[in-house]
């Protein structure tokens, strides 16, 4: 095997991933328009740069494959043959192939996955002898991979054999199938190698691994008969395993006739289970037409790509040579389109068609990679920038101090007082720009670090597409703003919440095209994915045009769960009750599929949020719609903060969780149940000392007089009693060492002006605390008084 | 200082091998030393914050160029009596303690010391200056006094430190409770 570099991979892998995103997202719009020039046209370009990559560095199996691909898409775009929904199909999974040997790549260095079935494929497709099959596809059944004839070669199934097919759960059953085919097409390609491999017990080692995981797949579906037979297989091979260690004769042909007898299990997937991987009926197929094909040029480019052993240093092709004499594969990929190709008439009506494209996407595309960590590295210098400044903002004000002083109390006469006027003036003005120039970069670092959040949204139409796939369900996904930018560590963050949401929009949102049809609605029902700035916020909403969230549905849901009483569920308005599916342990759904229904969810989308210092918003009418608004900081590092006093103690409240700020007399609290609590129009708000929360002295002189930071910690609001609001300030979040961060109610700290830490309140915890401790008192009080009582007959 | 310890007139190469390098501070009327290779810098009259609901030696956190690290009382953290007034310009050590960047506050650092190595005995087993023993790493006689190496690995035990957190914030009132 060649030895590869393991950074060029890294890099190839980068890149590659770049491009199978492109790809991904042109293609499934492809699925909706499959004529579109255009869209062949874009798709193309990643195609041919990763097949130039993977040539040059000598990855043969991604270079065959998209080489493939890239002759039928050139056929498509030119027109010559035409494209239908069945070939975009194609398309996908051979996309899908080549994102799973990047995988194989970024995690051993090595391509793992077959990819001959595919490439036959591709080539009958090219042959045009797969029309037959594309209108089969068409329909939405499961994609033969191999023309009938391929059937495996085990016995015919006897009447007593068991068949499974799609069962109750389609969901389920999928990823079943999914993985199902995952490990047979594996296990066919090292049948196919056992006779051969000199490392036949390593080989049947993994193929017990893999029969293995299929067997506790088999028993969570409850298969029965299936699960036996793979107690067979593992019997078989640990036989094969025992007199291979022996160094005995073993035949293998067992292992082929075992995935023949797997596949009659699933006759209606029994061809397309295979497609993962290199069925060995199909490897001669995969050889035979090279006859008919050998006529063009690239036919015989392929086949000698094929050669699995081809050296690096002995490229295939001409194409490739030009693209070694380049010094990296990143460069080497993007250039490679200039490189010259071979002259063939596709080859010359090719390069027609590209440079204007070319020319366009070096434009865009003048970037440059850089470790993320070199940025965070940067983004803390400029943190200290900040804090430095408002340490320079305060020696400003005390110089005005001092200038006042003097002139007071010095008795300066005014010839030397309008020196030092003049120079608290210019050290003022240094300030102002020093001022602007931080912003500035401030707001370029910041710049630096956001991405266009269509990085996000480009992953869901994919995820659309299988979630109504085989559903009687059927979605449309309009995406707006997706040009928006935001953290890249916010975009990770919220990338699970998202994919939960959309499939909780996609499980109990849509109706079924039936029941939408008999509502009048349109049969599509839309997905709305919308992104936008709103202040130093991103506002990201999903709203279908689905059937809504019933309120009265959510109450009767909660009492039965048991979640909160029947007079608090009556006390709450329809806003809080939809906020209500938040809860932990609460699930409408009828029937709980393996994604959505299991009440787990919605909460930790919500705590995922709220660690982000965002917020979470529910509307939703009746049988018309659901919006879910999630409101997010730009980003993690700076946050607009509340400054308050404690005593001697500044704290930092972060702005997002600040709802308002009151001034009350010691007549407006009352105590119930050992609580002090106000009223908030109309509401019971329950207040706390921050001064005992945290067992500080306070200052507080005036003791009927206070202020209150009334705060938003998820569903409830408090009250955090504090002696001073000192104003709002842009902080930098530093972390604080675990052992002093953990439950203290604490989430990080902060520099302010002067070089003194402020502590950052977690008001989450805070209010854990805070009501942990209410409880605890209340306990302690209610035993109390249950003593009192059993103390007076004594 | 005798030159019983401090032997200038051996050679670097020499010294590398036998010598050790301790930073000298006293708390109350006792020396102690830490290896010159742990402390990172010695910082005077730094402003603390305090952390609440947090065991009492620990002081509170500061700012050392923008990090913010934890400080803690070493006299407390020992239970050595304590009478320094005010903690208006107290000295602060900053260790790097197995990666943990802490702050120790201590009431004066005196100098650099050389010692031998084989001049350090294992603790003894009598309490030294009423220091439990589990901190003291080894004791070496500096001519007029004896000089108490300590361990900051023990010291600074983060699971300890974590408990008895527990105990001064949630445990305090369950065992309030329970009375």
């Amino acid at each position: 095997m060649i030895e590869l570099d393991p950074s060029l991979i890294n890099d190839f892998v980068a890149e590659a991933g770049e491009h199978l995103e492109e790809m991904e997202a042109t293609l499934l719009r492809l699925a909706g328009d499959p004529a579109n020039r255009d869209l062949l046209n874009t798709i193309f370009r990643p195609v041919h740069t990763i097949k130039g990559a993977s040539q040059f560095m000598g990855l043969v199996r991604i270079a065959a494959l998209s080489h493939k691909l890239e002759d039928l898409l050139d056929l498509l775009r030119q027109g010559k043959k035409s494209s239908s929904p069945g070939i975009v199909e194609t398309l996908i999974l051979a996309r899908d192939r080549v994102a799973m040997l990047v995988a194989d790549l970024a995690r051993a260095q090595a391509e793992e996955t077959p990819v001959d079935d595919l490439i036959a494929r591709l080539e009958r497709i090219i042959e045009g002898r797969e029309d037959e099959e594309t209108a089969q596809t068409a329909t939405g059944e499961a994609i033969a991979a191999e023309p009938p004839t391929e059937s495996p070669p085990a016995a015919p199934p006897g009447p007593e054999m068991e068949t499974y097919e799609e069962e109750y759960d389609k969901e389920l059953f999928a990823i079943f199938i999914q993985q199902l085919g995952e490990n047979l097409a594996f296990l066919n390609a090292q049948a196919g190698r056992l006779s051969t491999a000199p490392d036949r017990f390593e080989v049947l080692e993994q193929c017990l691994e893999s029969i293995k995981s299929l067997s506790s797949s088999a028993n969570y579906m409850g298969y029965r008969a299936l699960a036996l037979l793979y107690e067979q297989w593992c019997d078989e091979i640990l036989a094969a395993q025992q007199a291979v260690a022996l160094e005995q004769e073993v035949s293998m042909g067992f292992m082929e006739t075992y995935v023949g007898r797997v596949i009659k299990f699933f006759p209606q997937h029994g061809d397309h289970l295979l497609q993962g991987g290199e069925p060995l009926v199909a490897r001669p197929v995969a050889r035979m037409p090279a006859p008919v094909i050998a006529e063009g040029p690239l036919a015989k480019e392929w086949r000698e790509d094929e050669a699995p052993l081809a050296p690096l240093g002995k490229p295939p092709t001409s194409t490739v040579e030009p693209i070694l004499t380049q010094p990296e594969p990143a460069v080497a990929g993007q250039r490679e389109e200039s490189a010259a190709e071979p002259t063939s008439e596709t080859e010359g009506e090719r390069q027609k068609t590209e440079p204007s494209q070319d020319a366009g996407e070096r434009v865009v595309k003048k970037s440059v990679r850089v470790d993320a960590h070199k940025i965070d590295v940067l983004m803390n210098q400029v943190g200290e920038l900040i804090v430095d400044r408002s340490y320079f903002f305060q020696l400003f004000n005390e110089m005005r101090n001092l200038q006042q002083y003097l002139k007071v109390n010095a008795g300066l006469d005014p010839k030397d007082m309008k020196l030092i006027r003049a120079f608290t003036y210019r050290f003022g003005e240094a300030i102002v720009s020093l001022s602007r120039t931080s912003n500035e970069l401030q707001e370029g670092v910041m710049k630096v670090r956001m991405l266009p959040i269509a990085q996000l949204f480009n992953r869901y139409p994919r995820l659309i597409h299988d979630l109504t796939r085989g559903t009687t369900k059927q979605v449309q996904l309009e995406i707006r703003g997706e040009e928006t930018e935001l953290d890249r560590m916010i975009i990770e963050e919220i990338s699970d919440p998202l994919i939960h949401l959309i499939r909780n929009a996609v499980d109990h949102g849509f109706e079924a095209v039936a029941e939408r049809k008999r509502v009048n609605k349109p049969s599509t029902g839309t997905l709305l994915l919308e992104a936008y700035h709103e202040s130093n916020h991103i506002v990201i909403e999903i709203t279908d045009d689905g059937r809504g969230m019933d309120p009265e549905l959510i109450k009767s849901k909660a009492l039965e769960k048991g979640l909160f009483s029947k007079e608090e569920l009556e006390r709450m308005s329809a806003r809080e009750l939809l906020r209500l599916i938040m809860t932990p342990g609460f699930s409408t759904a009828a029937e709980v599929t393996n994604t959505s229904g299991r009440g787990v969810g919605m909460d930790v989308v919500k705590k995922n949020i709220e660690k982000l210092n965002g917020t979470i918003d529910i509307e939703s009418i009746v049988g018309l719609q659901t919006r879910i608004r999630l409101k997010i900081p730009l980003t993690l590092a700076i946050i607009s903060a509340l400054m308050v006093r404690v005593g001697d103690n500044l704290f930092t409240v972060p702005l997002a969780n600040v709802e308002e700020t009151l001034r009350i007399f010691a007549k407006d609290i009352t105590t119930v149940e050992g609580t002090e609590v106000i009223h908030l129009r109309g509401k019971t708000t329950p207040i706390f000392r921050l001064s005992v929360l945290f067992d500080i002295p306070s200052s507080q002189q005036e003791t009927d007089k206070f202020f209150v930071v009334i705060v938003n910690a998820g569903l409830r609001k408090i009250g955090l009693v504090v002696d001073e609001l000192l104003g709002q300030e842009e902080v930098v979040i530093k972390p604080l060492v675990d052992y002093l961060q953990e439950k203290s109610g604490l989430s990080g700290a902060t520099i302010i002006g002067d070089g003194r830490v402020s502590l950052i309140l977690d008001v989450y915890e805070l209010a854990n605390i805070a009501m942990n401790r209410q409880v605890a008192r209340y306990q302690e009080l209610s035993l109390g008084r249950k003593k009192a009582v059993n103390g007076k007959p004594a | 200082m005798a030159d019983v310890y401090t032997t200038r007139r051996m050679d670097e190469a020499e010294e590398k091998d036998h010598l050790m390098q301790l930073v000298g501070f006293m708390n109350g009327r006792e020396m102690f030393g830490v290896d010159i290779l742990m402390v990172q810098e010695i910082i005077r009259g730094a402003p603390i914050t305090a952390v609440p609901n947090t065991p009492a030696f620990v002081e509170g956190v500061t700012n050392l160029r923008g990090n913010i690290i934890p400080v803690i009382d070493l006299r407390k953290r020992l239970n050595l009596p304590t009478d320094r007034q005010g903690s208006g310009k107290n000295w602060v050590l900053i260790l790097d303690i197995a990666g943990r960047v802490t702050g120790f506050i201590v009431d004066a650092v005196t100098e650099v010391l050389k010692i031998e190595r084989n001049a350090i005995e294992p603790p003894p087993d009598i309490v030294v200056a009423g220091l439990e023993s589990q901190y003291v790493q080894g004791v070496c006689d500096i001519g007029e006094r004896l000089l108490i190496l300590l361990d900051f690995n023990r010291i600074l035990l983060v699971e300890e430190i974590k408990r008895l957190k527990e105990v001064s914030t949630g445990g305090s009132r369950l065992s309030g409770s329970a009375r």
